[in-house]
Parts: C-alpha cells; sequence; structure tokens
C-alpha cells in the first residue's frame, strides 16, 4: 500500500463500497461518504497539527467499517435470509422433513433388504447417504422459501391467524417422553378427546398432502425409495411374468397419475386455510372429492376393459369370479390375479361409493 | 448466581439506546445540519452514534418523509444538509409524547 495518496486510499475504499450498493442511489451515498470521510481526515489532522501517516488515514476508514457492512446498513430491504419472524417456522419445516425424510428413507432401506436386493450393512449406508443429501436439499430448499417469504409485503395468512385445534401438528416434532406417553395412554375423555382431535382438520390436510407429494415424487422417479420405481413393481409369480404389464402400465398412466396427484396436492393445500364447519367448506370439499372420486372411477374403468392388465383381472358373472376366489379359499394364496381381481373390485367400489357419499355432502352441505 | 457479564450490559445497553436515536436525531436537526455536523452535536450532549448507523438511518427517515436534504457548498466541498420536514415535526412532537410517557411509567416502577 505503500506511495497511495490520501484520495487514492479513499477511492479504493469508496469504489468497494459502491459495488455493493444499488445504481440509482450509488452516486449520492458515495458522495455522502467521502465527505464524511475527508471531514474525518480533517478533524484528525487538526487535532494533531500535522498531516496523518498513511496508517492514521486506514486507522480512520477501518471505524467507518468495512465496505461490505457499510454498504448493508443502507439496503432497504430485510437484512436477513430468514428473519425473527420467520424463523421458528423455518426451523419446524426443517425439523419435521427431516423427520419425515428418515422415515422414508428408512422404510425404504426395510423394503430393500426384505427384497434381498442389498445387505444390511449397504443398505445402513445407504440410509445414511440418502437422509444426508435429501436433508441437504431439504434445508436448501427450506431456506429459498424463507428467503422469498421474508421479502414478501407481509406474512402469509396461516402464520398470524391460525386456530388453538390445528396447532397438534405441531407437536409432531417433539421427541420427548411424555408426549410419546401420552399418546400412548389413550384412557380417560381429555385423551381420547385429544385423539379424536388429532391431527385437525388443517392438520390432516397438511399431513396428507405431504404423503401426496412423496407418492408424486417417487411416481416421477424424483424420490428414490430403496431403489424401487413404480416400473419395477412386477415379477415372475406363478409362471406369469408381470414385468411387461407393468410397464406397459405405468407408461400409459403415467401423465393421468401425474395430473391426479398433482392436482390433489394442490387440493389438500387449498384445504388447509379453510374453516372446517362452514357448508360452503364441506360443499367445495366434497366436489373435490366428487371429482377424484370419478378420476379413480375412469382410470379402473380403463383397468377393467382397456389395460394391459384387463384379461388376468376380468371374470364371467358371479360364477366366474367364485370359481376364482374359491381357489384362493382353498389355500392358493399367492394367487395373484384373484388377489388383483379383489383389489380392483374393492378400488372400484370405493371410488363408485366416495362419489355417491360425496354426491349427498354436496346436497346436504354437512359431513 | 452468575456474575456480572460486561458483554450482555453493552448489548442491552445498546438495544435500549437504539430506540432513542431517531428521536435524538429528529430533535437535532430542528436545525439545518449535515451528517459529520449531526454527529458531532449528538456527541456533545453526550450520545455518541457510529457512522455506519447515522448516515443510512438519515436516509431512511428521508425516504419515510421526516427529513428534507439538500446537496450545498459548503467549505470547499459539496456537502448534504439534512432539516426536519412539517411532518417530521409532527412526528418529534407525537413521539416526545410518547418517550416522555414511557419514562414516566418506568420512574414508578425503578
Amino acid at each position: 500500500m505503500k506511495g497511495l495518496t490520501k484520495m487514492d486510499l479513499i477511492d479504493r475504499y469508496l469504489k468497494a463500497v459502491a459495488a455493493q450498493l444499488p445504481a440509482e442511489e450509488r452516486d449520492d451515498i458515495v458522495a455522502e461518504l467521502r465527505d464524511l470521510i475527508l471531514s474525518r481526515f480533517e478533524a484528525r489532522e487538526e487535532a494533531l497539527g500535522r498531516p496523518l501517516t498513511e496508517a492514521e488515514q486506514l486507522e480512520i476508514l477501518r471505524e467507518v467499517g468495512h465496505p461490505l457492512v457499510v454498504a448493508a446498513r443502507y439496503a432497504k430491504g430485510p437484512d436477513a435470509l430468514v428473519g425473527p419472524t420467520l424463523y421458528p417456522w423455518w426451523l419446524f419445516a426443517v425439523k419435521a422433513g427431516l423427520m419425515l425424510l428418515a422415515a422414508v428413507s428408512a422404510i425404504g432401506a426395510v423394503v430393500q433388504v426384505v427384497l434381498g436386493e442389498v445387505s444390511v450393512g449397504r443398505a445402513i449406508g445407504h440410509f445414511f447417504h440418502d437422509v444426508f443429501t435429501g436433508g441437504i436439499t431439504l434445508i436448501g430448499l427450506a431456506t429459498v422459501a424463507g428467503f422469498i417469504l421474508e421479502r414478501q409485503p407481509r406474512l402469509p395468512s396461516f402464520m398470524d391467524r391460525w386456530r388453538v385445534e390445528d396447532l397438534a401438528l405441531f407437536e409432531v416434532t417433539r421427541f420427548e417422553r411424555d408426549a410419546w406417553e401420552r399418546a400412548a395412554s389413550a384412557s380417560g375423555k381429555r385423551a381420547e378427546a385429544a385423539a379424536r382431535d388429532f391431527p385437525s382438520p388443517a392438520g390432516a390436510a397438511m399431513i396428507a398432502a405431504a404423503w401426496t407429494l412423496i407418492v408424486f415424487l417417487w411416481w416421477t422417479a424424483a424420490l428414490d425409495i430403496g431403489g424401487v420405481t413404480p416400473r419395477d413393481l412386477g415379477a415372475v409369480v406363478g409362471g406369469i411374468d408381470y414385468r411387461p404389464i407393468v410397464v406397459s402400465m405405468v407408461e400409459a398412466l403415467f401423465w393421468p397419475i401425474f395430473a391426479y396427484l398433482l392436482a390433489r396436492m394442490v387440493f389438500h393445500l387449498a384445504r388447509v386455510g379453510a374453516r372446517p364447519g362452514d357448508p360452503r367448506h364441506v360443499r367445495g370439499v366434497a366436489a373435490g372429492e366428487f371429482v377424484f372420486a370419478a378420476a379413480r372411477l375412469a382410470i379402473f374403468a380403463w383397468v377393467w376393459t382397456g389395460s394391459a392388465l384387463a384379461p388376468l383381472i376380468r371374470f364371467e358373472g358371479i360364477d366366474g369370479l367364485v370359481i376364482r376366489l374359491e381357489g384362493m379359499a382353498r389355500g392358493e394364496f399367492w394367487n395373484i390375479p384373484g388377489i388383483l381381481t379383489i383389489i380392483a373390485i374393492a378400488a372400484t367400489a370405493e371410488a363408485a361409493g366416495s362419489m355417491v357419499a360425496n354426491a349427498a355432502r354436496m346436497l346436504v352441505g354437512r359431513r | 448466581m452468575a456474575e456480572f457479564d460486561p458483554d450482555l450490559f453493552e448489548s442491552l445497553r445498546l438495544e435500549l439506546r437504539r430506540g432513542s436515536l431517531v428521536l435524538a436525531v429528529l430533535s437535532r436537526l430542528r436545525e439545518e445540519r449535515y451528517g459529520y455536523t449531526l454527529r458531532q452535536a449528538l456527541s456533545d450532549d453526550g450520545l455518541e452514534i457510529e457512522e455506519s448507523t447515522l448516515y443510512p438511518l438519515l436516509r431512511r427517515l428521508e425516504s419515510q418523509g421526516l427529513l428534507t436534504s439538500e446537496w450545498r457548498e459548503e467549505e470547499k466541498r459539496r456537502k448534504r444538509f439534512y432539516r426536519l420536514s412539517a411532518p417530521g415535526e409532527a412526528m418529534l412532537a407525537a413521539l416526545t409524547t410518547e418517550w416522555r410517557a414511557i419514562g414516566a411509567s418506568l420512574d414508578k416502577m425503578l
């Protein structure tokens, strides 16, 4: 730094400050800071009765502050990635997300070991790898979300317009003994009431949205659950190769199910802020569920008639069904077509029943 | 019982002072001043304030309409002079009332 004049020193300092400032205010702020620094130099020179040494000049600049810090004080927006109001929400989201991630990864690891795909040691290794990489991504995404929310003119309404009924959700991150004991000892009226109210409607909607998200991510192969993708679900059982059937069905259903899960997730999230007792809310939810049930019914209509699985699960009249189920009753438990038939019947009946029940809810406006 | 913690005292003291700075700055700008002389005026009255706090504060108060400013030449250099605006006067009066009320309440307690 030898040989720098006073002006060089100040210019160099101010250039560093200017680089951090918004363009529209830059010149103005720099001019004011220049005057401030010169005034301080002059005041010190006057007090000492001689020109300042370079070390003394540097000392004054250090007192004014590091250019990054000085410029940051002029920033208009919030000066934190996630500020103190938002931070507890951020922390909760990260904790709950990590717990969910650990649970999903653990299930994936157990599935892998049960299927005999990997040894226990490797599964544990995968588990920690998944939790670590997933955790870093999760924290990153939560921070990006927090950064954006922090810069909105007002907080989202769920942060200040909360209700006591919904607070049970926030106990999920408690790992202490008494919380588990309370959950376990469901005796007495209060415990029963607590069990009935947990999860609250908003909590249930959030949990449902989270589960839908996991299924969605798995379906789109964004989330790796033990290395098993939807296409891998087939196997050769009882002389029938189910693998091409599964692959063709997954391919045919990819976009319908993609759209279904996405819509379902939006639907669950939309329910979070609503008031459960409100007839309009009940009718709205019922209308939504009606549409989803109709979509499921349409998918199963295709499964019965047009899919690669149709020839396997179809039966001729009640007699045909009875013959098929008889085989299972005699102990052919791994009669896969029989099991699939039952599942398809149950799922179709559920979709039809859901349509009827929700049509009724739409009419009466009550659950 | 832990011993008196000077670092904690310092951080609490700064927190306590922070709110009063606006009041001090507004009151000292009833008379037109530029940043450096304002800081000296505050310092002469026993209120030290860092430039890195004062200058951005002045700019914020101006953007809130409580101060007006103008660039003028003095002592062979262009300087930015600040002064209390009409809304600033009203705000200073309201804040002064509030400050006195807080002081009166605390006096009863302390």
